[in-house]
This record gives C-alpha cells, structure tokens and sequence, in this order.
C-alpha cells in the first residue's frame, strides 16, 4: 500500500484554513469545488451579459447600450460561457469524480492541479477587464475572425493572452485527468470497467490536448498580424483570412464536443440509477464515444460552406458531418432501452438527465438540418444557427450540468438539497428555456442575421417572446443557486449510498466525502464492490 | 517536481512519463501549427 500515499504527499497532516487552505490545496474534492464555484460566479456573469443582450433585442429601435458595446456582449457571453462556465464545471466534476469513480486517492499530479484552477481566475480576470479598456473588449464574436478582430483596439492582446492562459489551464487539466484514469486505477477496475462518466472524460481530455494547441496557434498568429506586422491572414500581405477560419473550426468543432462528451457521461451515469437498470450496451456506448471524439476532426468545414469550397468538399464535410448522427443516435437508443421495462422514478436528477434526453435531441436535429449545404446556404449566420447551438448547449451541456449537481451534492455535502425546489426549477427552466430557444428557429428561418443589435420590424413578435423566455430562465437559476447554498448549508442528512438505484465505486465511501478516500485502494473484485461497478463484468 | 523520495516509485515514474508524453504532444501540434507557418515566411 505504500504507493498510495504518492499523489497527495503534503496535504496528508497539516491543515490550512482560511484562504490559504483554498490558494495551497492539492487535494481533489477540494480543487473541484473551487472549479465548481468558479464556474457557478461564471454562469452568473455570462449570464447577466444574455440579459443585456435579449433586453437590446426586445423590441425593434430600442437603444439600451450602444450596438459596439452589444457587439462586445455577444462575444464576451459565448467567451465566458464555453471556457469559463461549461468547461470548468466539467473539470470541476472530473477532480471531484473520477478519483472516487476509480479508487484513485487523488489524482495523480496534484500540485500541478492547483496551478490549473488557479490560473483561470486570473485568465478570466484579464479578458474582463478589456470591457473597461478605453478600446473597450473584443466584439468580433467569439471566433474572433479576422479581419474583423484585426481592426479593433490595443485590448486584443489581453483577449489572445487569456485565451493562451486558459488553454494551458485546460491543457494542464487533461494531461492531469489522463495520467489519473491510465495509470491510479484500482486492482481489477479494467478499462472496459470503467464508469461511462470517466470514459466520456478521458476522451475528452484527448480531444483537448489535441486542438487547445490549434486554437492557440490560431490566435497567436492573430496576434502578430495586429502587432508584429506579420500578413498570415491578411490579404494585402499575401495571406488569406479564410486560412484563419478552417484553423479555428478545425479547434472549434471537436471543442463543441468536449463540451457534450462529458455531459453524456453524466447522464449515462444518471438514468441507470433512477431506472434501477444496467446501462443498455455499455460498451457500444464506449465505441460510439470513440467514434463521435473520432468524427469530430473530420467536420470542421461545415462552419465554413458558405465561404465557398470545391463541390467535392462540399459533399465530403456534410456527409462526414451527417454520419456523427449515426453514433449520437446509438447513444439516444441505448439511453431510451435503459430505461424500458425499469422501475423508473423521476427525481431532479433524472428530470434533467431526461430534459437533455428530448431536448439536446432537437438541436442535434436542426444540427442534421444546417449539415445540408444548400439548406446552410440559407441558414448560415441566422437565428437558425443560434437556436441549434443553444439546444445543444443550454438544454444539453448545461441542463447535464445541473444533472450531475443534483446527483452528486449529497455526497459532496452529506446534505440532500431541497426536492420540492429542485422539480420547481426544473420545470421553471424547462418551460421558460423553451419560451426562449424555440422562437429563434422561426427567426432564422424568416432571415433574421445573428449578432446584430436591431431588427427589422417583421422579427419583433418571436423576439419579444424570446426575450421574456430569456429573463425568465434567467430569474429561475437564482433559484438553482437557492438550492445549492441551502444545501451546502444543511438539510437532511445524505446515506453513503444516497441513491437506491446507483451502482458505483463513489457511492461506497460516506457523505459527505471525507477529505481522503481509497487511501488503501478498493479491491474492485471483492463481493462488496462487484455489484458496484458498472461496465461489462 | 515530485516530493522528495517519491520519484522512485514505478508508479509515479509512469504518472511522469504519461504527462510529459502528453506535453509533448501539445507542444508538438502548436508547433506543427504556428511553428511551421512562421518557417516558411509568414515573418
Ligand atoms: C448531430 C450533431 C450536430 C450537427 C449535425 C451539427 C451541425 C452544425 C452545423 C452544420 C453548424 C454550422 C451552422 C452554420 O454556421 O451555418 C453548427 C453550428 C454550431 N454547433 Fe452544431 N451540430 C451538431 C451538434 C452540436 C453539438 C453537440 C454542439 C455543442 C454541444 C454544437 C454546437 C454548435 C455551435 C456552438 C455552433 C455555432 C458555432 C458558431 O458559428 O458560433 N453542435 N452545427
Ligand atoms: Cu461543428
């Protein structure tokens, strides 16, 4: 047993307190709830930043803030959104999880961790404060394509340094979450053993390692044609600004699915439990993770068809983009079969993990739709496209978010949250993110262009509509952060199991967690852990 | 780097060699990326 002891040396016997138990800490319940935190405060921001948004898009004519500042806000919403709200809520989950699903005592490099966290406050300081440079912040949308982002102001080099700093955190945090899951397994927890949630995560954390150096490569050659004279994307010098884009989507694709890989993990996890079942076809889940991490690299283009391409290109990215819906499907069935014939009860968790089930299954639709290049000829740039990533991000992403919140804070606080509330918010979010999201394919559909502070007076009904969903959902996540701090404060005291129907090594040690765990790894073969595992024995 | 008298451990030698594998390959694409493009005369 002495090599457990290995990934968690110092934090063993003395105990800091205050914040310097939070700057010093290397122990992983401790980083994921600071990743959790921080990516709650995130949510709030960005979210704040969509209200400004829908309240400008409210009528037609108004001028609440100026269309530069709105153009700041939409870029400045999808930034903070995509790399300081959803991604680090799933890292904060993985630290919190994937030792505990394993039997790992920690993960496996965790001072390195520590620097991870800490360098996103910082980073996500950093592009804040461009909102109060005299040039104001970056508002070219969040693909920053040029020549667009060239011809703004000095700030941009805060934008592309942040965004530098927190690839290095996501970097740091994959290379951290794959040498945990390859190498502090527990005796007999066998790859094809594993929990779908740290399958879905080490696929992910390869995605990442992959094309988190692309997008930075991207914007570091943005960042010497606006400041070091370089012509890479410029024109005039020789370069060519559509090369820009297929680097970017090249990262920017497969980022969509670290974005969603994860969340089908969660939910993977979630609907067995409240289905008191086996999950359906374990290890087709597997492949078909593999295969969607796979795809993704093949696809980019499908951002891009509207810039022109050769026809056979043309063909080749809307086909190979159609076929992701062949894995993605298998997934949707074998979630569905998981649930056949199982005593099924519909507590928050699984309310959520179904919510995603229906909804993210309308965006990975309207997704199929802009796959077909004629049709995206039309679609392109409109509220179409708006609406589908927001099925797929808002009700899919983040709707497994607040899944997995559910699911797991008994153990993380050895309090259960509020069911009563947790159903209100559910409904609450479900009915008004509909009220929303749903309107914008009517506007994408009519024509209506995407980041643009004013309309014409054809699209004010479905705006209207969409802004009153928009502040409604808005007003329904207070809640969500109700229940959250009630919980941490209180309650009725969580069993270890927690679930009735939930199988898995983390339900096995007490709620709350104590700081250490499986500091003498399970044996994963021994009567009392078998009927723990998922997977295929 | 590892704590003292901790680098010995077989375990932590693989711990090691996966993540700086894993390093490389990320310094590896970025330069495959940036590197490349200023070689060949985008300076
Ligand atoms: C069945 C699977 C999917 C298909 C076929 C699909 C297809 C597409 C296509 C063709 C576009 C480009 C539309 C355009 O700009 O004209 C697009 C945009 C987008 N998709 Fe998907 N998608 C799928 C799933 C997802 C998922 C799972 C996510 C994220 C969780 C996602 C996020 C996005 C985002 C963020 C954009 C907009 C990017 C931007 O221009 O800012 N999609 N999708
Ligand atoms: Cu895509």
């Amino acid at each position: 047993m002495t090599d457990t002891t290995l990934a968690h040396s110092d934090s063993h016997d003395h105990h800091p307190t205050g914040l310097a138990r939070w700057l010093f800490t290397t122990n992983h319940k401790e980083i994921g709830t600071l990743y959790l935190v921080f990516s709650l405060v995130m949510f709030l921001v960005g979210g704040a930043m969509a209200l400004v948004i829908r309240a400008e898009l409210f009528a037609p004519g108004l001028h609440l803030v100026n269309p530069e500042f709105f153009n700041q806000m939409t870029t400045m919403h999808a930034l903070v959104m995509i790399f300081a709200a959803v991604m680090p809520a799933f890292v904060g989950l993985a630290n919190w999880m994937v030792p505990l699903m394993i039997g790992a005592p920690d993960m496996a490099l965790p001072r390195m961790n520590n620097w991870s966290f800490w360098i996103m406050p910082f980073a996500f300081t950093l592009l804040l404060s461009t909102l109060f440079m005299p040039s104001g912040g970056p508002a070219s949308g969040w693909t920053l394509y040029p020549p667009l982002s060239l011809q703004g102001g000095n700030s941009l080099a805060f934008v592309i340094l942040a965004i530098h700093l927190m690839g290095i955190s996501s970097i740091m945090g994959s290379i951290n979450i794959i040498a945990t899951i390859l190498n502090m397994r527990a005796p007999g927890m066998t790859l094809l053993r594993m929990p779908m949630f740290v399958w879905t995560w080490l696929i992910t954390a390869f995605l990442l390692i992959a094309v988190m150096p692309v997008l930075a490569g991207a914007v570091t050659m943005l960042l010497t044609d606006r400041f070091f004279g370089t012509s890479f994307f410029n024109a005039a010098g020789g370069g060519d600004p559509v090369l820009y884009q297929h680097i970017f989507w090249f990262f920017g694709h497969p980022e969509v699915y670290i974005m969603i890989l994860p969340a089908f993990g969660i939910v993977s996890e979630i609907i067995p439990t409240f289905s008191r079942k086996k999950l359906f076809g374990y290890t087709s889940m597997v492949y078909a993770t593999a295969s969607i991490a796979f795809l993704s690299f093949i696809v980019w283009a499908h951002h891009m068809f509207t810039v022109g391409m050769p026809l056979g290109a043309a063909l080749f990215f809307m086909y190979a983009t159609m076929v992701i819906a062949v894995p993605t499907g298998v997934k949707i069935f074998n979630w569905v079969s998981t649930m056949w014939r199982g005593s099924m009860t519909f507590e928050t968790p699984m309310l959520f993990a179904l919510g995603f089930v229906v909804l993210f299954t309308i965006g990975g639709l309207s997704g199929v739709m802009l796959a077909i290049v004629p049709a995206d000829f039309q679609y392109h740039d409109t509220y179409f496209v708006v609406a589908h990533f927001h099925y797929v991000l808002v009700t899919g992403a983040v709707f497994a978010i607040m899944a997995s919140v559910y699911y797991w804070i008994p153990k993380w606080t050895g309090n259960m949250y509020n069911e009563t509330l947790g159903k209100i918010h559910f409904w609450w979010s479900t009915f008004w993110v509909n009220v929303l999201f749903f309107p914008q394919h009517y506007l994408g559909l009519a024509g209506m262009p995407r980041r643009i502070p004013d309309y014409a007076i054809q699209f004010t009904e479905f705006n209207v509509i969409s802004s009153i969903g928009g502040f409604a959902f808005g007003l329904g996540q207070l809640l969500f952060v109700y229940i959250v701090w009630q919980c941490a404060r209180g309650g009725q005291k969580a069993t270890d199991g927690v679930w009735e129907g939930a199988r898995g090594l983390e339900w096995t040690v007490p709620s709350p967690a104590p700081l250490h765990t499986f500091d003498t790894p399970p044996d994963v073969d021994h009567p009392d852990y078998v009927a723990h595992t998922s997977g295929t024995s | 780097m590892s704590p003292a008298g901790q680098s010995s451990s077989p375990k932590r030698r693989a711990v090691l060699r996966t993540a700086w594998a894993l390093v490389a390959v990320a310094f590896g694409i970025y330069a495959l990326f940036v590197g490349r493009a200023f070689w060949q005369g985008g300076l």
